[in-house]
């Protein structure tokens, strides 16, 4: 093992190539590009061993990743923003056919106006596409769950997103801990299996009739729910091996507290630091952050907001006529009426420890009852 | 040349009677054998192939979404080259809709990759699963559900073997089930090169084209006598032109298809006037690249 | 924690500087985060990257706005820039005197243009005045060892580094405070 200063994107390639992927196809967006230059440039030195496929759209480049991970490869794409919204119909596509696929997403803002900064809309815009959704917060977090990506979307038959913000963690540089051998017993173990074989023709996807089609949809729903447990047992693994730990859901702070501070990717590192100012000024406060929002973790986020007075939801994403997604979601699966959302930090715009404070006292102080949006005019 | 005997395909399929397209890929099958994986988007051989649990193509076969033809069957070709699995062919099968119209930037993607993959368009000329609508690959004159007449269809049909032959691949052939033999002997050819391969079999539609179910082969033997649809290959860029049309007259063929009902005199003089020039570019070509 | 601000324009080697010194300060030991602004870059057009530097993980995820030090590649830039009050600025100049001093800020000035064209670094047009400047750094901060500076040169450049090297030497040997 080593530690090297690497961006989320540089991360993310350095998974792939030790994760022994055979097939990679993808077309280029800001800010992801640089994934698969990087990983062009592996395959160029010879370092990773895989066929890439060099597609000509973002429909084409999950299209392409269908066929190799149905004829049984370990498949790798990355893409962003309008690239992720031009895929959409491919995305339910690959995961109707419990197709294994992992994709790396940049979070940015969709246009217009044209943006290339951080903000979840894109992909919280297919959630509804069956996908597992993974949301890192930092550089070592998007390497560790590229590798439990590729085991939990074979163990479960179902395609994998990793979420990172665009710049905020595809290119903010830190120190990451980089895996020699010893990640081998784990992302050598490869559980893909081949739907298309010459020897055994099935048809994939055929027309179903409506007392087809529900049992098909109910079994997929049961598959996708699975990876909550299934994530859990990868993640003890994976532990043993990294001594890094990862669960759909992550807390930090006060039990019992009396502001929760909730956060979604790069929001919950600066969350840290908020939760720290609050509990230094004798206000018992928790940072509880959603690693895992697809299956989503309703029993791990009840257990985490046990005991919590009030629930401030920071969304860098929105939902037009509605607000925060996550706040949304959380509301909706814990049928909770303490929780306040805030819409903030769309298109790359700055959320600090000291927003954070801010808004937390004002909603102990009944300054704050209703969604807001925050925004200060930087 | 003897055709196979075995059937890959079955024959209790769900085409209409009288189906080109399932005529076309009984053949093709017969050429290719069973180490062959297809892919089919939305088209008629959605439902052709069966439904929910069928599958009467007899080989594998990946359903997918309208425009990713290409693109689905080059994944397939970069994990089996992974896989170091070199004696199987993969297919995409896509109806005129899914290739001259949504799907043409997939299928220019993947010829310009040369991905090595046989892409089969069958062409009906029309969107027919969805009920007789115009495609590019309709032809001028023609009557569908969105050109009714007195609008019928106002432009010529897409030359898509000069579009993907601008891609410079090894191997572009036309083929029609009229000349069983020479479609056998070019998904043969296809199979036996490396790279892209595209053929284009022309596909008539009884109830699409409205004529008789029992009158497929001949009207597929008629277009390439009256000079319609053009027997030829393009093979590492050399044209040769597998038939020489008698050039019958046009209006034999036009008659016995309902669409062409409500032609105007003006579009089957148009009809014929492209035909002909048609032919004089193929001479041409076939001429100094030949 | 450190925040230090590299600006200059685009081909000016203000990302690979920043870059650089993240590593560096890494190597001796600190925790460290690189943040690129990534706006509209063209080649002449303003660029800017910041490092941050701490004894413990690094959690924010924002952009800096004032700096504790700023490494200036192109001192037309010097009227746009922000900087914390009592802070450092090292600019690329030959000349000081045109400079507003102020008792809040202190000013180190190193020739890098004239140092890097004496090392073949970039155009007359376009000096590579990055690798230079990060030796006048190294001088004024204290933060680091030369030593350091050349390991990590050469980690990055391989068989370019020593012409980088030297021009980080010759600045070290140079920068002055006005
Ligand atoms: C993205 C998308 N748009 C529209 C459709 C509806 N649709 C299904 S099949 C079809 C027409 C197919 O026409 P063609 O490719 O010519 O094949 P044919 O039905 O004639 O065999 C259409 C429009 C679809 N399935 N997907
Ligand atoms: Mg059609």
């Amino acid at each position: 093992m080593k530690r090297l200063v690497l961006g989320g994107n540089d991360a993310v390639a350095y998974a792939v190539k030790q994760s022994h992927v055979d097939v990679v196809s993808a077309y280029p967006i800001t800010p992801q590009t640089s994934i698969i230059e990087k990983i062009a440039s592996f395959i160029a030195s010879g370092d990773m061993k895989a066929r890439f496929i060099k597609v000509e759209s973002e429909h084409s480049a999950m299209a392409a990743a269908m066929g190799a991970s149905a004829a049984g490869g370990r498949v790798f794409t990355a893409t962003s923003s309008q690239g992720l919204l031009y895929m959409h119909e491919v995305l339910h596509w690959a995961a109707g056919a419990s197709l294994p696929i992992v994709m790396a997403n940049a979070n940015r803002a969709v246009a217009p106006p044209w943006s290339i900064w951080a903000e979840q809309t894109d992909s919280l815009s297919q959630r509804d596409t069956g996908w597992i959704q993974f949301y890192a917060s930092n550089s070592q977090e998007a390497y560790d769950i590229l590798f439990l990506s590729f085991r939990l979307a074979e163990r479960v038959k179902n395609p994998v997103m990793v979420c990172m913000d665009g710049f905020l963690v595809t290119h903010t540089k830190e120190p990451v801990v980089i895996f020699g051998d010893e990640i081998e017993e784990f992302i050598s173990v490869k559980e893909t299996t081949p739907l298309l074989e010459v020897d055994r023709p099935k048809a994939i996807g055929a027309l179903a009739f409506p007392q087809d089609y529900m049992p098909v949809k109910i079994e997929q729903h049961k598959r996708i729910s699975s990876a909550l447990a299934e994530f859990k047992t990868l993640s003890d693994q994976f532990e043993k091996i990294s001594s890094r730990r990862y669960d759909p859901v992550y807390v930090y702070g006060e039990e019992n507290a009396d502001i929760v501070i909730v956060a979604m990717g790069s929001n919950a590192e600066t969350a840290h630091l908020a939760v720290d100012l609050l509990n230094r000024d004798g206000i018992k406060s928790k940072l509880v952050k959603i690693v895992m929002f697809r299956p989503f973790p309703k029993d791990e986020l009840i257990k985490a907001f046990e005991g919590a007075e009030k629930i401030a939801v920071f969304d860098r994403n929105i939902s037009m006529g509605k607000g925060g997604i996550t706040k949304d979601e959380i509301v909706g699966a814990l049928g909770i009426n303490n929780v306040v959302g805030i819409v903030c930090g769309l298109g790359g715009a700055d959320v600090t420890e000291n927003d954070m404070v801010k808004v937390a006292k004002d909603i102990l102080e009944g300054k704050i009852q209703e969604d807001m949006i925050l925004w200060g005019g930087r | 040349m003897i055709i196979p005997k075995e059937e890959i395909m079955k024959s209790n399929h769900l085409a209409c009677p009288g189906c080109g397209a399932a005529l076309a890929m009984r053949l093709a099958l017969k050429a290719l054998g069973k180490k062959t994986i297809v892919v089919i988007p939305a088209c008629c051989w959605t439902i052709i192939n069966g439904t929910w649990g069928n599958n009467f193509a007899g080989v594998p076969v990946f359903h997918t979404a309208f425009a990713t033809t290409a693109a689905v069957a080059a994944g397939i070709r970069a994990t089996l080259e992974m896989q170091g699995k070199d004696d199987i062919t993969v297919m995409g099968w896509a109806g005129d809709g899914g290739t001259f119209d949504i799907g043409l930037q997939a299928l220019s993607g993947a010829a310009e990759r040369n991905d090595d993959i046989i892409y089969v368009c069958y062409d009906n000329e029309a969107y027919m699963n969805t009920g007789i609508q115009r495609s590019s690959a309709t032809p001028i004159g023609a009557e569908t559900t969105t050109t009714p007449s007195p609008i019928v269809k106002d432009r010529p049909k897409k030359d898509l073997m000069e579009i993907v032959a601008a891609h410079d691949v090894p191997y572009i052939a036309s083929a029609t089930v009229a000349y069983p033999t020479d479609l056998i002997k070019k998904f043969q050819k296809a199979k036996s090169k490396k790279g892209f391969k595209l053929i284009h079999i022309l596909s008539p539609c009884p109830p699409g084209h409205k004529f008789p179910e029992n009158k497929t082969v001949e009207i597929s033997k008629l277009a390439v006598e009256t000079g319609v649809f053009l027997l030829y290959e393009i093979e590492d860029g050399k044209y040769r032109i597998n038939k020489k049309p008698k050039f019958k007259d046009l209006d034999e063929y036009l008659d016995i298809q309902g669409r062409f009902r409500n032609t105007p005199k003006e579009q089957r003089e148009a009809l014929k006037e492209a035909i002909k020039k048609r032919w004089e570019y193929l001479l041409v070509k076939a001429e100094h690249f030949g | 924690m450190k925040e230090i601000g590299l600006h200059g324009r685009g081909g000016q080697g203000v990302v690979m500087a920043g870059e650089l010194l993240a590593n560096i300060y890494f190597k001796e030991g600190y925790e460290v985060q690189f943040m690129p602004s990534y706006g509209a870059e063209r080649r002449g057009s303003p660029s800017n990257a910041y490092v941050r530097i701490d004894n413990k993980r690094i959690l924010y995820r924002y952009s800096i706005k004032a700096p504790d030090e700023i490494i200036v590649l192109n001192v037309t830039l010097l009227p746009n820039l922000l900087l914390k009050e009592g802070g450092v600025a090292l600019l690329n100049s030959s000349d000081s005197s045109n400079l507003k001093k102020s008792d809040k800020i202190k000013f180190f000035v190193v020739d890098a243009n004239r140092i890097a064209l004496e090392c073949k670094l970039g155009t007359p047009a376009i000096p590579l005045v990055n690798t230079a400047l990060l030796g006048a750094y190294c001088k004024i901060s204290g933060d680091f060892s030369l030593d350091t500076l050349k390991k990590i040169y050469e980690e990055k450049m391989g068989k370019k580094a020593y012409l980088n090297i030297e021009a980080a030497e010759k600045a070290y040997e140079s920068v002055r405070e006005v």
